[in-house]
């Protein structure tokens, strides 16, 4: 009694369950439902959602647009910048995929806003990771509302309820709209990343003091280098936990103001090493000794790193002493 | 068995029977009436067929053993000596489900064909080698 398996379509997207899932899920649409996709490594799981039981969907918008673009754009610069340092015929070396990076940017970007979207039955509410960028949302649910229509023709209530909250749920001209319709639970976190983020923060003021004393050396540099990209991996972290978390506001400003300071003193650095390259600086001497400025920017940067650090604690550990009560 | 002179469900004596299970034929009341992509199946019935998979609508898992071929076929190609065992593996899974159901979406055995050509490849790849070594030595 096999029977025929229906004809799918593929709705277009694909996304993952979570930030370090390596699954995938895809929509399509069948003859009467929507099915879900999961694969992950060698099985695949199907959920299947039929037209007549789908109440709304749900849009909200997510910040994961940003963050990308910020990964990108730091991983661009970061090369761009080793290029720049490293003179002679690198810079082309290191540039090539920094461009190559500036263009997933730029195809990152056109994609359009993130969202999240979720599909709510009578009994359950199901995330859509596929559905994670605003236009592809848009005109999936344009495709899905007259067949959802069509499928609750014949039960007046409910499919008012449907047309209700999908108008409700429209993707409108601004995010901010959308947000405050749906409120979201807030959630405790223990703010590890936070204490990473400030902790480094620290770190790299004590290493940069450090290199201002004793003068360059390719063991500090590594050092360097290996701090801020934990740092940039830490105030990530900290910025996608603190949404809708219970961490202090000020603490949350903070991790923000470190992210443009980091991006800040990086650009610093970049027309600085630009600036040296351009004026024939020798590259085999200490740049902390030959280029004007870069004492004061590595001094401003210690002191503005420790600041950080010192209030990153002073707002967290009220927050800790709560959270231990 | 009857309810009034009529005919009762199969599963509940005192209920009256409204239809019958299209694959077993038994009387069904609408409480165990459960309609399927068009049937009317009894709760056995649709137990059996989920088990079966005689239903894709009740399919909710798949192992797609035709990605574990092409996998097994082709990343191991990196390390390349890993492929002395690989290579047979893949072969083998390809062959043993051949007619094991591929994704719910997927209608093409395309994947088993490229894996059983780059597998079988590599098994002579192999084969070549160690009678190259041979008539060396």
């Amino acid at each position: 009694m096999n029977d025929k398996s229906p004809g799918y379509k593929r709705l277009r997207g694909r996304g993952a369950r979570g930030p370090l899932s390596l699954g995938r899920s895809i929509l399509y649409l069948g003859t009467d439902h929507l099915l879900v996709i999961d694969t992950s490594g060698v099985s695949e799981t199907y959920k299947r959602f039929y037209f007549r039981d789908i109440q709304a969907f749900l849009i909200r918008p997510t910040m994961m647009r940003w963050l990308g673009l910020a990964v990108l754009a730091f991983v661009a610069v970061f090369l761009a910048a080793l290029g720049l340092a490293i003179g002679g015929y690198e810079p082309l070396y290191w540039g090539t995929p920094a461009g190559v990076m500036a263009l997933f940017m730029l195809v990152y970007y056109a994609k359009g806003p993130s969202c999240a979207v979720y599909l709510k039955t009578a009994v359950h509410t199901e995330a859509l990771p596929s559905l994670n960028r605003r236009p592809r949302a848009e005109r999936t649910l344009a495709t899905l509302r007259p067949l959802i229509e069509a499928a609750q023709a014949d039960i007046q209530p409910v499919a008012e309820l449907a047309d209700a909250v999908v108008t409700q749920q429209r993707v409108d001209d601004s995010l901010q709209p959308a947000s405050k319709s749906l409120p979201e639970p807030v959630r405790h976190v223990r703010g590890a990343f936070h204490a990473a983020a400030f902790g480094l923060h620290g770190l790299d003021s004590v290493l940069t003091i450090v290199q201002l004393g004793l003068g360059e050396n390719n063991v500090m540099d590594v050092g360097g280098v290996a701090v801020t990209l934990a740092l940039v991996a830490a105030c990530v972290g900290a910025i996608v936990t603190q949404r809708s978390s219970d961490i202090p506001k000020s603490a949350r400003r903070l991790v923000w103001i470190a992210v443009v300071l980091v991006w800040v003193f990086l650009l610093a650095a970049i027309v600085i090493a630009v600036v040296a390259g351009l004026s024939g600086v020798d590259a085999s001497h200490s740049v902390i000794d030959t280029v004007p400025g870069v004492p004061h920017l590595m001094l401003t940067s210690a002191l503005t790193s420790a600041l950080i650090c010192v209030l990153g604690f002073i707002a967290m550990v009220p927050f800790w002493r709560r959270g231990s009560k | 068995m009857d309810v009034d002179g009529e005919a009762s469900c199969f599963f509940h004596e005192g209920k009256k029977g409204e239809t019958i299970c299209d694959l077993c034929g038994r009387f069904l009341c609408s409480l165990c009436d459960i309609h399927i992509t068009g049937k009317h199946l009894c709760p056995p019935c649709l137990e059996h067929a989920r088990k079966n998979r005689a239903l894709d609508c009740l399919d909710d898992r798949r192992v797609l053993y035709d990605s574990a071929a092409l996998a097994l076929a082709v990343l191991p190609l990196i390390f390349i000596y890993p492929t002395l065992i690989t290579a047979p593996a893949s072969l083998y899974v390809a062959i043993r489900y051949w007619r094991a159901p591929l994704g719910i979406v997927r209608k093409r055995r395309v994947r088993y064909l490229i894996a059983v050509v780059l597998a079988s490849l590599q098994i002579l790849a192999w084969i070549a080698a160690i009678i190259y070594l041979i008539s060396r030595t």
